[in-house]
């Protein structure tokens, strides 16, 4: 390529990166603004406990958004995380209840949550149903059944004291082990994503999957992955729930299906605008944190809370819907 | 009432599509317009239809000057078009869709469906007296023909004066094109005046009482008076306007060697019998370093032949053999294990994904090569100096590995989509199918990706090309399939190449 054909592409796409640039890093800008502003505005905002706090706090939300990129990531949505995340809080104190080992009542609480993700995929995957209508009705059963099976009561009682340190314990007394784990599971999912093939292969299914199956690649097996790591992660979370709160609660899970699609949504506008990724998605938990514990410090009241998160999701849609093709459906 | 078309030029970027045509049709008529793809017909039938605004020249119905500034104003003046592709919906019935856009209303909200059927009715016993036609069923439950007929009807319905046909026949298995030829002739006797675009010849020389002959834009003659002692030979002289000093089959210009292939070279394809919906091919014998062409007219079943050949699940029936081995109904999956790859039409939908990279578009078939088994784990050095090496090797003008694919030129998007069969697996693909390898590619790319197919045939690929493009598949291939309604009819030879032999195979003219 000669210099003068070189100079005159940058010339013609210099807008548009700014654009792009620009879009990059407004939301980044605003989670600093954020922070600086709570941590200036109160005095309890920016202290070593407070931040522990946060990150505890966000780490449940966390894993069950990064749970959604999956999904996201080839292009399959899963509107049934939330009652996932309350299917296996129930679960595993129900069978830790009725005498089974922690370990296993850990399996099986997640062996049901991809037990879930195989059936969505099942019927995304096999039968043809879009992804949204398909979770969408599998979480209303969910939902049904969680009050089933406990009876629309708490459960506690008899659940081990090993057991709770996994919501309630920390590590050398500083770092609690939901946060850990959150950081466990960002990591090695960001490396999964961005470092190997099945990475690329689920990004490649999501970006266009008549040129992933052309290319050989096994579009009908990512997709189920897609899905049912979704649901897995939710039951992650839900496991941890249930240890922090003492208790399986039958409608446990319910608000992370909207703050999961809200993180994901804000990590779209970043890094690369248009597609769910890892480190977007653990940002815009970050930034729903912050949020949530500066404005409950300020003495905000929740459902204010709920009406500043309700109006960042649309402008986090609207930016990545006006710049680049966002298509769901 | 007639329609004059008058020194009519219709001027594109780069290309001069139509060049001063004048064109009389009239009414009680059918007039036919042949010529070679490209030669401006889809154009004509645009300006005609309002679709497209000429550059220059005007059009007179009853001597006044009109213009159609849109395909509403091309109706409302009386011209009505019967389009090549499908225009029905698919799940209304024929009546619904006759009447679509114009439904009779009860109570000012309502459709009147009694009335539609009435009126659909009506429109085909006025037209088509002896025809029956299931009007109250749903069209895609119809056959091909019928559902020809309901869009006649559909354009009849707005009572026009001129109809215009384009390819009506292609898409129309053979028993069923020979009714559609007698609703035709009932129209122009009922005092329509028709224009038939066509690529069957014989069609043509048999409908029509006039023909047009368009040649590169340019009217090359006019049949006032066709009688049936006209001859396709004659039409395909006419076409290629030879006779004529300096006007040389086009093909013949750059000599054409015949390669010669190695003795026993290994047999890549061996198709016995094989069919799909769309095609059916007797026999067909690849072998390594050769290359086969496949040409056809649209909807001839070349290109989903071609397709198949990746994709085995396409076809319904017959025996394919890939290096000696049965493929059965393997996957696309495990043919590229086998070694054969596919570079598709419409690369942005079939080949790309647009807001990846060059680096990310080029690995995504061949990644696992670059990458450290067992978990799969990306090495990025290596990957961006093997796409380095096919940016170098193929002279894909991007400014880094890392630019986005839509930012590069159709060449280099394409060769991109070859270069992916490349990506650290040289030589381990036996088979290259390409479909229209140069599609939205400008000149200079093409050469390029014509002397990349050569190539890869040298190094000893098997390679099938369907293209609609005659001399592309003349330049690169030994030797020529044609198909004709979805069979593979002819076989040429590549000292017998020339444009008259071509389209004679695939319009179907005994030699």
């Amino acid at each position: 390529m000669t210099m003068t054909t070189t100079i005159a592409h940058e010339k013609a796409s210099r807008p548009m990166r700014i654009g792009i640039l620009v879009q990059k890093y407004s939301t980044l800008a605003v989670l600093i603004v954020l922070f600086l502003a709570f941590a200036i505005g109160t005095d309890r905002f920016f202290t070593g406990t407070n931040l522990v706090n946060i990150l505890q706090q966000i780490s449940m939300l966390t894993i069950v958004a990064v749970g959604l990129t999956f999904g996201f990531a080839a292009k399959e949505m899963d509107l049934s995380v939330g009652y996932v995340v309350g299917l296996a809080g129930l679960l595993a104190p129900l069978l830790m209840v009725a005498g089974v080992p922690i370990p296993l009542a850990i399996m099986g609480a997640l062996g049901a949550g991809l037990g879930v993700g195989l059936i969505n995929s099942a019927l995304v995957v096999g039968v043809g149903v879009p992804s949204l209508i398909a979770t969408l009705a599998a979480g209303s059963i969910l939902w049904g059944i969680n009050f089933m099976i406990s009876g629309g009561r708490a459960i506690y009682g008899g659940i081990p004291a090993e057991y709770l340190a996994l919501g309630q314990g920390k590590v050398a007394g500083i770092l609690p082990y939901p946060a850990l784990i959150m950081l466990i599971i960002v990591a090695g999912s960001w490396f999964v994503m961005e470092r190997t093939t099945f990475g690329r292969y689920l990004y490649a299914v999501g970006g266009n999957a008549r040129a992933a199956e052309l290319s050989g690649i096994k579009v009908r097996t990512y997709r189920v992955y897609g899905l049912a790591l979704s649901s897995l992660f939710a039951a992650i979370s839900g496991i941890i729930l249930s240890a922090r709160l003492g208790s399986g609660q039958p409608n446990g899970g319910e608000t992370y299906l909207l703050d999961g699609l809200a993180a994901v949504f804000i990590g779209m506008t970043m890094l690369r605008p248009g597609t769910a990724t890892v480190m977007g998605t653990f940002f815009g938990a970050l930034l729903i944190g912050i949020m949530n514990n500066g404005l409950n410090l300020v003495g905000m009241d929740t459902y204010v809370q709920s009406i500043v998160k309700g109006i960042i999701i649309v402008i986090a849609v609207s930016v990545v819907s006006r710049t680049t093709k966002l298509k769901l459906l | 009432m007639s329609i004059v078309l008058d020194n009519i030029t219709k001027q594109w970027p780069g290309t001069l599509a139509l060049d001063g045509v004048s064109i009389e049709i009239v009414e009680g008529r059918v007039h036919g317009i042949v010529g070679e793809n490209g030669a401006g017909k889809t154009t004509l039938v645009s300006i005609l239809s309002g679709a497209v605004q000429p550059t220059a020249g005007t059009l007179n119905m009853a001597r006044q000057p009109v213009a159609f500034e849109n395909p509403a104003a091309a109706v409302a003046n009386g011209v009505s078009l019967v389009s090549q592709e499908g225009s029905l919906v698919p799940h209304l019935t024929g009546a619904e869709n006759i009447c679509l856009g114009f439904e009779p209303v009860k109570s000012r909200f309502f459709i009147n469906r009694r009335e539609v059927q009435r009126q659909a009715e009506n429109l085909a016993k006025q037209w088509f007296p002896e025809t029956m036609i299931a009007l109250d069923r749903k069209v895609d439950e119809l056959p091909y023909a019928d559902q020809k007929v309901i869009e006649i009807l559909r354009a009849l319905h707005s009572r026009p004066k001129v109809l215009i046909l384009d390819e009506p026949t292609a898409t129309l298995p053979a028993k069923e094109k020979q009714s559609l030829w007698t609703l035709i002739r009932q129209l122009s006797d009922a005092g329509m005046a028709v224009v038939l675009i066509s690529h069957f010849l014989q069609e043509v020389i048999d409908l029509c009482d006039e023909i047009t002959v368009l040649q590169d834009g340019r009217r090359v003659s006019h049949l006032s008076n066709v009688e049936h002692d006209v001859s396709e030979r004659q039409l395909i002289d006419l076409m290629l306007n030879r006779g004529q000093a300096g006007n040389q089959d086009r093909l013949l210009d750059g000599a054409l060697k015949e390669r010669n292939l190695a003795d026993g070279a290994e047999i890549v394809v061996d198709i016995k019998g094989w069919q799909g919906a769309r095609f059916l091919m007797d026999g067909l014998e690849v072998r390594s370093g050769e290359i086969v062409g496949l040409i056809g007219l649209t909807g001839s079943g070349h290109f989903e032949f071609a397709q198949s050949l990746f994709e085995p699940s396409l076809a319904t029936a017959g025996e394919y053999r890939f290096k000696s081995k049965d493929v059965g109904r393997a996957s696309v999956r495990d043919m590229k294990r086998r070694g054969a790859a596919l570079i598709p039409d419409h690369r942005m939908i079939n080949a790309m994904i647009g807001d990846w990279t060059v680096r990310e578009n080029m690995s995504m078939a061949g990644i696992q090569e670059t990458s450290l088994r067992p978990f799969g784990v990306v090495q990025n050095g290596r990957e961006r100096a093997e796409t380095q090496r096919l940016i170098k090797r193929l002279n894909i003008k991007t400014s880094s590995t890392e630019t986005k694919i839509v930012e590069l030129s159709g060449g280099n998007k394409q060769k991109v989509s070859v270069a992916k069969w490349q990506f650290a697996s040289e030589g381990k693909y036996k088979l290259f199918v390409f479909l229209e390898p140069t599609e939205g590619v400008d000149v200079g790319a093409k050469r390029e990706i014509h002397d990349l197919i050569l190539s890869l045939a040298e190094r000893g690929a098997a390679v099938i090309v369907a293209s609609s493009d005659l001399l592309e598949v003349a330049h690169v291939a030994d030797r020529v399939v044609a198909f004709r309604n979805g069979h593979a009819a002819d076989q040429i030879a590549r000292r017998d190449f020339s444009e008259a032999v071509f389209i004679n195979a695939i319009a179907g003219v005994t030699q």
